[in-house]
């Protein structure tokens, strides 16, 4: 089994996390190259970079970076988003505790390279340990003086971190938006896109965690940095949370296109395991046939499945997959914010067939109508909870339809 | 409500800041009283029933009192996988009905939905703090004044 070389998690379990610590290592050179170069020029080396959001959408961060460089509003933001609330996803908060200062670098510089004029972390309301090790971390740098000359206006330049209140719709971008703001965190629709017309309709920069805690190394070592690792159509790392029948339950960092199988085999799956479910809730089950399948987005592409947020759940033989797929449809049911009828209504009928199913109890109808019901949910809701809500369940009913189901 | 007022002073009085004076208050008063609400209309310009449709949205602010400590156990997959749903079978017997504290309003415990700690499986968090891998002497300690 190969041994991959630790980049974004490099200071995972240092002696020491501060400031001083971060610099003497490195730290911040980045941001000061990003200020001799000028704006223009670090978003360049993001686009070349071929750097794609983390968060789940896998959009190329330098065209959003560009879009907002380039706005005509002059009041524009930065938000960072740090929800991470989809089942078995915990790799964004393994990354800022392993290294809150190399996270916020990467903030600054996304603030000084778009002209943003104010900054926002959105953190999860039950990441009250990562909001204060934040907190801490942005306090040293602000009394470094760190979040001086980065504002267009000359002014300090201002990140407030915010909680969130429980409630997994708020990770999706204008749902976080509308929280901040002090309302219900009910997604809208799409166009306008955050960077025509985000937090405070005004132009802005949503990053998930990884995503910006990959900027630093770019922007100080080069596009070439990135690519030098992983794929030629995925560069980089890729952090994984691997949970579940694993004997090492833990975030593993990962060049893209390593196989499924050996990440199993380093978190310790089960020799013999039934399935693993990629991508979270909003995932898709993978089987035994494909554990050999390249982590990349091409690879994923390939086997009609996902990286999604990065998380990697293994199930053993004893697991009865309709009862996860129970789990799942409940968390949907619970989740939805309730605004599109057909995911609001949908995901709780799939919830009870899922059940029924669940409980050996099924009248033999249940398939088709979770059949037409992810087609219907699928195709008329407005974002990504309802989308996706079905897509498990619909793997799972192609593998027993193959024989791949253990129960 | 005085004390609700003084929290909205320090935290600010636009709509922005709603979130985070609810997240006070019901810190303070283990729920959102409708005198909160009112003082909120009265110095943030949201009306009670705006305010109460934010409530309701989110799991982490609640319209009636819960317990002073809260015990939160994940029921998501991971979770589940090691042992959650016994987990919770505990807490019915030991902590009484989900969502309601007991007489001294000390403790109530609540399923809640994937907390980021997978790793640690099966996850709780109590008084907002990590208790992962939760096991059941956890939970009859909370139960005892203990934990
Ligand atoms: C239901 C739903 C939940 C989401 N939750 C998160 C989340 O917790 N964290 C995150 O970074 N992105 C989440 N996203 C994706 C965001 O909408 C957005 O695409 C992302 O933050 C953009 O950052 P990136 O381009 O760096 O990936 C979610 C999307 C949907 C539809
Ligand atoms: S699809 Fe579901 S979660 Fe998304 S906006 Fe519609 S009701 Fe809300
Ligand atoms: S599933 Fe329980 S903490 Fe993630």
């Amino acid at each position: 089994m190969a041994m991959h070389e630790a980049v974004l998690l490099r200071r995972r379990g240092a002696e020491q996390r501060n400031l001083k610590a971060y610099v003497a290592s490195g730290g911040l050179a980045a941001l000061a190259k990003a200020r001799a170069i000028g704006p223009e020029e670090t978003v360049r080396i993001l686009t070349d970079s071929g750097l794609v959001g983390r968060g789940g959408a896998a959009f190329p961060a330098g065209r959003k970076w560009e879009s907002v460089r380039t706005a005509k509003d002059p009041i524009r933001y930065v938000v960072l988003n740090t929800d991470e609330s989809e089942p078995g996803t915990f790799k964004d908060r393994v990354m800022i505790e392993s290294d809150p200062f190399m996270v916020l670098e990467g903030l600054l510089i996304a603030c000084y390279a778009v002209s943003a004029t104010g900054a926002y972390i959105y953190v999860r309301g039950e990441y009250g340990r990562v909001a204060d090790l934040l907190q801490q971390s942005l306090r040293e740098l602000q009394q470094a003086g760190h979040l001086e000359g980065i504002e267009p206006q000359g002014r300090p330049l201002r990140v407030e971190i915010r909680r969130g209140g429980g409630a997994y719709i708020c990770g999706e971008e204008t749902a976080l938006f509308r929280s901040i703001e002090g309302y219900r965190g009910e997604p809208m629709a799409k166009p306008p896109f955050p960077t025509v017309a985000g937090l405070f309709r005004k132009p802005t920069v949503v990053n998930n965690v990884e995503t910006i805690a990959n900027v630093p190394d770019i922007i100080a070592f080069g596009a070439k940095a990135l690519r030098s690792r992983g794929t030629e159509r995925s560069p980089g790392t890729k952090l994984f949370s691997v949970s579940g029948h694993v004997a090492r339950p833990d975030t593993y960092e990962v060049p893209f296109g390593t196989p499924l199988s050996e990440l199993l085999q380093m978190a310790g799956g089960e020799a013999d395991l039934q399935a693993v479910l990629m991508g979270g809730a909003a995932g898709t089950f993978v089987f035994p046939k494909d554990f050999d399948l390249a982590l990349s987005y091409e690879g994923v592409a390939e086997r009609h499945t996902t990286l999604g947020s990065g998380a990697v759940i293994a199930f053993n033989r004893q697991t009865n997959l309709w009862q996860v797929a129970e789990r799942l449809g409940r968390f949907f049911a619970h989740e939805s914010c309730g605004q599109c009828v057909p995911c609001r209504v949908g995901t709780r009928r799939q919830h009870e067939m899922l059940a029924t199913l669940a409980a050996g109890r099924g009248q033999g109808d249940e398939r088709g109508l979770l059949l037409r019901l992810s087609q219907v949910m699928t195709d008329a809701s407005i974002c990504g909870l309802g989308q996706t809500a079905a897509t498990a369940v619909r793997s799972l009913m192609d593998a027993e339809s193959a024989g791949l189901l253990a129960h | 409500m005085n004390r609700v007022g003084e929290l909205i002073d320090e935290t600010g009085t636009e709509r922005t800041q709603l979130l985070e004076v609810l997240h006070k208050v019901q810190a303070e008063f283990h729920h959102i009283p409708r005198a909160a609400a009112e003082t909120i209309e009265q110095r943030m310009n949201v009306p009670v029933a705006d305010t109460y449709g934010v409530v309701t949205f989110y799991d982490l602010l609640t319209e009636h009192p819960v317990g002073r400590n809260v015990l939160r156990i994940c029921e998501d997959v991971p979770c589940c996988l090691h042992g959650s749903e016994e987990l919770v079978a505990e807490a019915e017997r030991t902590l009484g009905p989900e969502g309601q504290p007991g007489a001294d309003g000390a403790v109530s415990w609540t399923r809640c939905a994937c907390l980021g700690l997978c790793d640690q499986a099966p996850a709780a968090l109590y008084r907002e703090e990590p208790l992962a891998p939760l096991h059941r002497h956890d939970i009859a300690g909370i139960g005892d004044g203990h934990a």
